[in-house]
């Protein structure tokens, strides 16, 4: 069973990762309006916010929004670096969310099948 | 929406949208009555009477970017299909409180779902906003989290830590199980 002592371990863990962290700048964006939760926005970010505890990457945030006014595109995930240069995702589900903190956010690769495609735009 | 943890996350981004800076939730089962009551109280900015009426009308929304707002009738529609209610009060300058029944035995209702992945999200995207989580049951156990207990103990750490976010969503659904069971 948890216990609210557990944040003793947990403050003292987060701690150490403030002094040490590289700050990225990164932020990651979920859509999380009634279209977004409709369509599966909040496994997505929970997996998003998993696999950052899981990888240990402290310097990543990971945070939600309203509606980005493209319902039928839900799930939506932007990530914007540290210049403001926004990558957006659209029909995100957690298999997905595990590829763009893999490539995008670790290896700096943008995972463009993933973005929006000409046919989305139509 | 499939379950109600769906339907609480899009309720309290309303609040969060109102302004809210304390958002009060309480879920209680009361098996003898077949209730199932889920309460959201925050102090946001509230809605002006004439607004508040039509607020249930999938037509109606403050929002530019779309003219429909679907949030509050499709939880109204949940709730009135198990033979339950969707009641909303608000003042203008004080805040809103949403208060949803649902008949527990009935076959249409949707099953409660995960509150912890919806606080834990909220609380890591909104970690300068205080929440207050309380399940009760019938048998007068009751047992919450609150943020502000959760920000003393952390100290100079954010609510917004992946370590917390992980914590807090465990720990809330542990409750949620220990005093709702699998409703």
């Amino acid at each position: 069973m948890k216990s609210l002592s557990e944040l003793e371990q947990i403050k003292k863990k987060a701690q150490l990762d403030m002094t040490a962290r590289n700050q990225s700048g990164k932020r990651i964006i979920v859509g999380m309006a009634t279209c977004g939760i409709a369509a599966g926005a909040r496994p997505v970010m929970a997996t998003l916010v998993e696999e950052l505890h899981t990888r240990s990457i402290a310097d990543v945030s990971v945070s939600m929004t309203g509606c980005l006014g493209l319902c039928r595109l839900e799930p939506i995930v932007e990530v914007i670096d540290a210049d403001g240069n926004k990558v957006t995702y659209v029909k995100m589900d957690s298999n997905k969310a595990k590829r763009v903190i893999a490539e995008h956010i670790i290896n700096g690769q943008v995972c463009q099948d993933l973005t929006i495609s000409p046919e989305d735009t139509m | 929406m499939r379950d109600i943890s769906l339907h609480l996350l899009d309720i309290l981004t309303n609040s969060i949208s109102a302004g809210a800076t304390l958002m009060l939730i309480r879920i209680q089962a009361d098996n003898k009555s077949d209730l199932l009551m889920i309460r959201i109280e925050d102090n946001g900015i509230g809605m002006h009477p004439d607004f508040l009426k039509s607020v249930t009308d999938p037509f109606s929304t403050t929002r530019t970017t779309r003219k429909v707002g679907l949030g509050l009738p499709l939880f109204k529609e949940a709730c009135e299909i198990t033979g339950g209610v969707l009641a909303i009060e608000s003042t203008p300058g004080v805040g809103t409180t949403v208060t949803a029944t649902m008949g527990i035995s009935s076959i249409d209702r949707i099953p409660l779902g995960n509150t912890g992945e919806t606080l834990s999200g909220l609380i890591s995207s909104y970690p300068d906003r205080d929440f207050v989580i309380v399940f009760s049951n019938d048998q007068g156990e009751e047992v919450g989290l609150d943020t502000m207990d959760l920000r003393e103990r952390l100290g100079d750490v954010p609510l917004s830590q992946p370590d917390v976010y992980v914590f807090v969503r465990d720990y809330i659904q542990e409750q949620q199980q220990i005093i709702l069971g699998g409703i």
